[in-house]
């Protein structure tokens, strides 16, 4: 019971947090849109009938849901692993940029307790 | 928190473990579409949200508690944490939102249909990016709570089950 009381203050607050979103975005984001949109002013939007996908393209968006192969070396793993080399690079620079420090700083402090005192007066 | 490591059941912190690190592995790849094609992309992120909501019980605690007494007595790490966690959900809120908006696959096979947004395009790869900077910064707030728990769960299992093989190595 506790716990479905807490996934109902997650869902209301995911709730109230995407209806925030939808309105920031329709209303403040709706006057600046055109510089989301491509340069060149008017935004391109094929002509679509009812629910039908426009004149060539194809139903559902790309076969079996995947984008065609773009015209790069590597291959799929190649580009798959450097996507992933370059995504956890950026997490393990910031965890160094940010954890290195915070325990050289703690090490000098406890080598010399009056470092403290000094960066609290300064 | 190694705190947190002691006073919560040991299950529970292995499962929160296993749960962040299928979080992480699972981001990683949805943050490469391109390469892992659209339809694992969309799904993977959606079974996501089960996996939140799970790592968002298991510390809720900690949420509770640090809501309670944020503007009293609470250590400055810990509230820098709290604006992240919630930095991190209004962005996690935007991608999916964003992604559901410009859905080319999950939806449409669910048979909703949706008109092109190109704006919603937009921020949704802001969104992943920026989302992007804060798991970094998460990450490295919870730096020696994930080597603690990395450590305890699973270089101490895989030493454990290595030292296990040895001595049935030895007695056969």
């Amino acid at each position: 019971m506790k716990t479905l009381g807490r996934i109902l203050i997650i869902l209301l607050a995911t709730t109230i947090v995407t209806g925030a979103w939808v309105a920031l975005v329709n209303g403040i984001g709706a006057n600046v849109s055109a510089s989301f949109d491509r340069p060149g002013g008017a935004e391109f939007r094929p002509q679509q009938q009812g629910n039908q996908p426009p004149a060539g393209f194809p139903e559902g968006g790309f076969p079996q849901g995947e984008r065609p192969d773009r015209e790069r070396g590597g291959g799929f793993m190649g580009r798959f692993a450097l996507g992933l080399v370059k995504n956890v690079g950026i997490v393990a620079v910031l965890v160094g940029l940010i954890v290195i420090p915070k325990s050289l700083f703690s090490q000098k402090r406890k080598k010399n307790p009056r470092v403290d005192e000094a960066s609290l007066e300064s | 928190m190694t705190t947190e490591t002691q006073t919560k059941p040991r299950s529970q912190t292995r499962t929160k473990l296993w749960i962040d690190l299928a979080i992480f592995a699972a981001f990683l790849v949805t943050m490469e579409p391109h390469s892992s094609g659209l339809a694992i992309h969309e799904w993977l992120s959606l079974s996501m949200i089960d996996a939140i909501m799970v790592h968002l019980l298991l510390s809720w605690d900690w949420i509770a508690q640090i809501t309670r007494r944020f503007f009293g007595r609470v250590a400055g790490i810990s509230r820098l944490n709290y604006l992240l966690n919630w930095l991190l959900f209004f962005d996690g809120i935007l991608i999916m939102l964003s992604g559901i908006l410009i859905s080319e696959v999950a939806l449409p096979t669910l048979g909703i249909r949706l008109p092109p947004g190109f704006a919603w395009r937009r921020l949704h790869d802001l969104s992943a990016n920026f989302f992007l900077l804060l798991l970094g910064v998460h990450t490295a707030l919870h730096w020696a709570w994930i080597v603690n728990a990395f450590q305890r769960y699973i270089l101490g299992s895989a030493g454990r089950l290595v030292s296990k093989e040895q001595q049935k190595d030895v007695t056969a």
